[in-house]
């Protein structure tokens, strides 16, 4: 007789209404929404976000797990859950005029929004490596429908084939990798709290030495490989340019954010709440990444004309960035992850959006030439814009910059003073594509004449995220206090 | 209870079909073909996970349920897969994944 | 005195940017554009007179005025307050960058008359006061790299103003980027300094928790030696921390071997070269330099490479301003030889000095840079000086101006010019006899290459007759007139002797005053005296030959030393080197690496190291190849690469 586990709901309460609402919105959706209004569908997504938003409220501050310990929440998770849940609600914002001007408005397109943003929640919270692969592929699958929702653009779909195909082959070599643990250890749990096994148990034992691990080893290689398909780091980042290119623009955006933070945050539990004693064998092998990912991403987004494709190789870079508060290991390092990843879901959604607010039916603006004048044509755009860009570009006294020093001073403290050089130039490098954006848009005659028509939310939106990034890069105290009380659930 | 064959032998046939469908994965050109390479590497570790869980520690059934998990989402994945290469073939007519490459740079 | 009032130090920077935030947003025309930047520039002018008066008054009870609006950052580690400095090093930066920009701003309105976008421009001058007012006030490094960017940012802008003009762009993202190599060296200084000291402020403040004191990183270089406990060591990390301050000093002050985007910066409308680029921006390395004076003082390795740098590109600077046409980038090649001249003061160990020259050529070469603007204003936009020629005659005010200008950078008695550039070469003749000889040619050179440039503008007969030169408007001439005036007289805040700029930074920046014996005297005569000279002589040769110079004509000196002034024409060929050095090996390896490189540039934009990047960049394009099985494939290498790592290390 097997006992039915205790289950703690509060523990996973964004993740219960982001699966029940996605659930009952795509009956909603079939039955009672009309062809022509899913917008509305839209707006029911988007207060399914915000009661997801409000259960976590409550427990903010505390720490619990339920499911046997598989599933966490600590500050850390909660803050990412609200980043997670803020960009979803970003992504259906900009949405609502998106799908309609492409002619591809369908309702199911907002619950598999959700879908993936419970996907990201679970793989915040998740501290065991069956949960975690679980959450990866409920972020991927409707990830992989939303890739090809442009249907039948064809670059569209080709992004989703190709996503789906690479992701497939990743999660392959994950789940090998999970394998290969279970046989050495005997779990796959990340640790523990109450001393019951784990792997971080396993590795504390001292008879290490001795005993021959290599498929612990293999194992882990192959989880650090997988995640790192997952972020974007090189050489596993081929896919990030053109699936970004090929899929529509505010999942481009949502992935570039979403994905890549959940990701990131079940790479830092993994190396954190489980290898921590084998820092000393992943941390070169990770610093050698990080390098070559921030060099290939800068470098690679230098000759890009398509303004989409540059940002996705600017993503790879940022990937670079990130893993370098990753590596690093300590609450500094976890705190300036945190800061950044926030930045950059405001800063990266945000320039997203600027180009949606262009793109008009059958075409889409997005080279360099249609930016041209911008100034001229839409000043509102035009600033918000140069603002996104110099906070990517970490100039100050953006958020952008505020994030970059904070990661840059934790690689430093942790020792990583290469890595913090490497970083601090490759930023200097970025600042010539960012620029030439702001070149185009404030040096250069407008070229295209007649004008897309703004939606008043878009421009709401675009303002209001334009001045975040501005403002909280002046007063980013109570974003860095809330950080720093998001703290990472420590085993033992 | 004695064993017929020992752990080895299953780890490798297991490591045998893993490679194997990485190689279907990686050289055959057909979309399809390569989702089955796919299939056959998750299936693998499959095997893999049941032969760990005979061996090491038959009286936990946590082995088998992670294969359980596996094989839902490997459906869940072949579903969303073919239909995406059905997608593909009406509006390429073909199925060659090297002709599938409008993006790149 | 100033405690009451403080309020009004954060004004100086927050008006120019309401005046910004109102020309972005609001304001449509012209005229309102000028006025509103203007006012607001004029009235944080006259405000910071106020401060300075009061700051003066309040005597020595309080070395320094420190006043936190909120704090930028504030956490356990790191503690950043948005704080103001006032003290007498930055309360006399205030001056000269409001006092210079006021003028500037009045002028601006003439001479940007008709212009197809004076909003824009005005908007980007008020920022650029305001960026320059926080890097000037700034009490911590991370806001004072703030307005580094800032500034930064506003001359990109500004350079790149006439953006019909390729060259425009071009040499507006050159400055930009070059600068950000700089600044990549600041920043990593700032981590230095923070790991090293836990701490961004320049001295010891209240700590925000209300008990205690926030230390500031140069009340506490005493905790370089604290960290490693034997006697080498802190002069090893003070040397390592101001080495990548001194990186970020070549960037914006255009020091070698950065100094290549001052002279294509002049593609920037004039008033911007001579405020950005001649008086204030391009000071803000050297007002680096004095503002962590302490650092210096612990690392002699560093004040010796700071010297050299700066010895180096004065005599750059100088030879090449000798062999242009072209007449702003005479005076932009000779801002470089000038800054050159402060930072070897920096080097010596002379800041007082250092700053007498900042404050004095700021002026008067503002003023040259605006006279230059009304010639150009008169000549229809001709700025080859072989078109030119005879323009006293049409052009009375501006001729005598520019004559005082030219006289004082040539350091003739008794102008501004004479008296700070003097200082210099006395302690240069007191501590490095190498660096004094250097410094010597270079001021001939100067009197050489201004006595050229009035010969060839204002003497002789006009030799190009497409245009019908005419005096500029009232609104040009009167800030000539007031710089002039200024320029003779500003030698007064440190005359030998009375050394009043020494004592009065005597709470920053503790010096002794550089004696003054017979010894100096002697040598100021001679200099002067040989400078007096060259200047005569130059104008003389010049003046004799200028008629017969023509549109593409060479120089007179040219049958003589052919190559060598093409070198100097070149600005020692720098650009070229980066060319053949950088972008060429770069190339190679990019094109052996994608075997392609693509010819066309970027978009035109591109220019020296960023190009060589482009070949990188097609690299890794090149791999992006679009196939499926390829990614699949350079995935699996990096599955084999890692895993192999990973079980090897095992073993």
């Amino acid at each position: 007789m097997i006992q039915p586990p205790q289950i703690d709901f509060s523990v996973i309460g964004a993740l219960t209404v982001l699966c029940v609402w996605g659930i009952a919105l795509l009956l909603i959706d079939a039955f009672f929404i009309a062809e022509g209004q899913k917008r509305v569908t839209g707006y029911l997504a988007l207060a399914g976000l915000a009661v997801a938003a409000l259960v976590g409220l409550p427990s903010w501050g505390q720490s619990s797990n339920t499911f046997s310990g598989m599933v966490q929440l600590d500050g850390f998770s909660q803050t990412l859950i609200w980043i997670f849940l803020l960009a979803a609600a970003i992504t259906i914002v900009i949405s609502l005029d998106y799908l309609p001007r492409h002619d591809i408005e369908k309702g199911e397109y907002y619950p598999l929004v959700l879908f993936a943003t419970a996907g990201m929640v679970l793989l915040a919270q998740s501290t065991n490596l069956i949960v975690m692969f679980l959450a990866i592929e409920l972020v991927s699958i409707p990830l992989y429908i939303l890739a090809g929702f442009a249907y039948p653009r064809v670059t569209s779909e080709e992004a989703a084939m190709k996503y789906l195909l690479l992701g497939a082959f990743a999660s392959g070599f994950f789940v090998y990798g999970l394998a290969l643990i279970y046989g050495q250890t005997g779990t796959v749990q990340l640790f523990s709290v109450d001393g019951s096994d784990s792997i971080a148990s396993y590795l504390d034992r001292a008879t290490l030495v001795a005993e021959n691990n290599v498929f612990l080893f293999a194992g882990s290689a192959l989880i650090l490989v997988t995640l790192g398909f997952k972020v974007a780091l090189v050489p596993f980042h081929n896919w990030t340019p053109d699936v970004y290119e090929g899929s529509p623009t505010p999942i481009a955006a949502f992935m570039s954010v979403g994905t890549k933070g959940a990701a990131f945050a079940a790479l830092l539990r993994f190396l954190v709440q489980a290898l921590p004693n084998l820092q000393a064998i992943w941390m070169p092998i990770l610093a050698i990444l990080a390098a070559l990912t921030m060099i290939v991403g800068n470098i690679g987004a230098l000759k890009q004309l398509n303004v989409k494709r540059m940002l996705a190789y600017s993503s790879v870079g940022h990937a670079g960035y990130i893993t370098l508060a990753v590596i690093t290991g300590t609450t500094l390092g976890t705190n300036a992850f945190l800061f950044y990843i926030l930045a950059y879901t405001l800063t990266n959604l945000g320039a997203f959006a600027v180009l949606i607010a262009l793109e008009k039916q059958g075409e889409s603006a997005w080279s360099l030439e249609d930016l041209s004048g911008l100034w001229q044509r839409q000043p509102l755009l035009a600033v918000a814009m140069a603002i996104f860009m110099l906070s990517l570009a970490g100039v100050p006294p953006t958020m952008g910059f505020v994030g970059k020093f904070y990661i840059f001073s934790a690689a430093w403290e942790g020792g990583l003073v290469w890595l913090a050089a490497i970083g601090v130039i490759t930023s200097a490098i970025s600042a010539f594509f960012y620029l030439r954006i702001i070149a185009r848009m404030f040096m250069y005659e407008p070229t295209r004449a007649e004008e897309a028509s703004l939606s008043r939310a878009l421009k709401v939106g675009l303002a209001v995220a334009a001045v975040a990034v501005l403002l909280l890069g002046l007063i980013p105290t109570p974003i860095i206090e809330l950080v720093n009380n998001s703290l990472l659930v420590a085993a033992r | 209870m004695t064993q017929a064959v020992s752990l080895e032998y299953v780890l490798i046939v297991a490591a045998a079909l893993f490679c194997i469908g990485l190689f279907g994965a990686l050289a055959r050109r057909n979309l399809i073909s390569m989702l089955m390479g796919i299939e056959l590497m998750l299936n693998a570790v499959n095997i893999n996970l049941v032969a760990f869980w005979r061996y090491l520690e038959p009286s936990y059934v946590t082995g088998q349920v992670f294969v359980l998990f596996i094989i839902a989402v490997a459906a869940a994945e072949a579903a969303v897969g073919l239909a995406m290469v059905i997608a593909v073939y009406r509006s390429r007519t073909t199925l060659q994944a090297d002709e599938v490459d409008s993006l790149k740079g | 005195m100033l405690e009451s009032v403080s309020f009004i130090i954060p004004l100086l920077p927050l008006l120019p940017f309401l005046g910004f935030v109102a020309n972005l947003l609001f304001i449509r025309n012209e005229r309102s554009a000028g006025l509103i930047a203007t006012a607001t520039v004029g009235v944080s002018f006259i405000l910071s007179l106020v401060a300075f008066i009061l700051f003066a008054m309040g005597g020595g009870s309080r070395p320094y005025l420190d006043l936190v609006t909120w704090y930028w950052i504030n956490t356990g580690a790191l503690i950043v307050p948005f704080g103001f400095l006032y003290d007498s090093l930055s309360s006399t930066m205030t001056l000269l960058v409001t006092g210079v920009g006021t003028l500037i701003h009045i002028y601006s309105i003439g001479y940007m008359h008709g212009d197809k976008r004076p909003v824009r421009y005005f908007a980007y001058l008020n920022l650029f006061v305001a960026m320059m007012l926080t890097l000037v006030l700034a009490d911590n490094l991370l806001l004072l790299f703030l307005g580094w960017e800032g500034v930064g940012l506003c001359s990109f802008l500004l350079i790149g103003h006439w953006f019909e003009r390729k060259s425009a762009r071009a040499a507006a993202v050159k400055a930009f980027v070059v600068n950000r190599i700089g600044d990549a060296g600041l920043l990593l200084a700032m981590m230095a300094i923070f790991a090293l000291t836990g701490s961004l402020t320049f001295y010891s403040q209240t700590h925000p928790s209300g008990e205690g004191v926030l230390p500031g990183f140069l009340d506490s270089t005493s905790s370089f030696s604290a960290i490693f406990n034997f006697p080498g060591q802190p002069m090893v990390l003070a040397t390592a921390v101001t080495f990548l301050i001194l990186i970020g000093v070549t960037g914006k002050s255009a020091q070698f071997p950065l100094l290549v985007w001052l002279p294509d910066a002049m593609e920037g409308p004039t008033p911007v070269s001579a405020l950005i680029h001649a008086a204030t921006m391009v000071t803000a390395g050297v007002y680096l330099l004095l503002r962590v004076e302490p650092l210096l003082e612990m690392s002699s390795g560093t004040r010796a490479w700071i010297l050299w740098i700066g010895a180096l590109t004065a005599i750059i600077g100088a030879t090449a301003a000798l062999a242009q046409w072209d007449i702003k980038r005479v005076l932009a090649y000779s801002t470089v030889s000038q800054l050159g001249f402060m930072v070897v003061a920096v080097g010596l160990g002379a800041y007082t000095a250092a700053l007498f020259h900042l404050l004095t050529h700021g002026v008067f070469k503002a003023l040259l840079f605006l006279g230059s603007g009304s010639v150009i204003h008169a000549a229809g936009d001709e700025q080859d000086m072989r078109r030119m020629g005879g323009l006293r005659k049409a052009l009375p005010t501006t001729f005598w101006t520019y004559m005082v200008g030219a006289l004082a950078l040539a350091g003739i008695f008794p102008l501004a010019g004479f008296w700070s550039k003097d200082e210099i070469i006395a302690h240069a003749f007191e501590h490095n006899i190498i660096v004094f000889g250097v410094l010597f040619v270079a001021s001939i050179l100067t009197a050489l290459y201004m006595g050229r440039q009035i010969a060839l503008v204002f003497f002789g007969e006009q030799r190009d007759h497409s245009y019908h030169p005419h005096e500029s408007p009232k609104l040009m001439t009167v800030p000539l007139i007031i710089l002039a005036v200024g320029t003779i007289i500003a030698g007064v805040i440190n005359l030998p002797g009375s050394h009043f700029l020494n004592t009065w930074l005597q709470p920053v920046i503790a010096e002794e005053a550089a004696p003054f014996g017979t010894s100096e005297i002697v040598l100021a005569i001679v200099t002067t005296l040989i400078g007096a000279a060259a200047f005569y002589l130059s104008w003389r040769f010049y003046n004799e030959r200028a008629a017969r110079l023509r549109a593409n004509s060479n120089d007179p000196i040219y049958r003589g030393t052919g190559a060598i002034w093409e070198g100097f024409n070149e600005g020692w060929y720098l650009d070229g080197f980066y060319k053949a050095a950088i972008v060429q090996p770069f190339r190679s390896v990019a094109n052996f690496i994608a075997q392609v490189f693509d010819p066309r540039g970027i978009d035109g934009l591109v220019d020296g190291i960023v190009r060589s990047l482009n070949g990188a960049s097609n690299g890794i394009g090149r791999i992006q190849n679009g196939f499926l099985r390829t990614y699949a494939l350079v995935f699996l290498i990096g599955v084999v690469l890692i895993v192999g790592y990973f079980v090897a290390v095992n073993r």
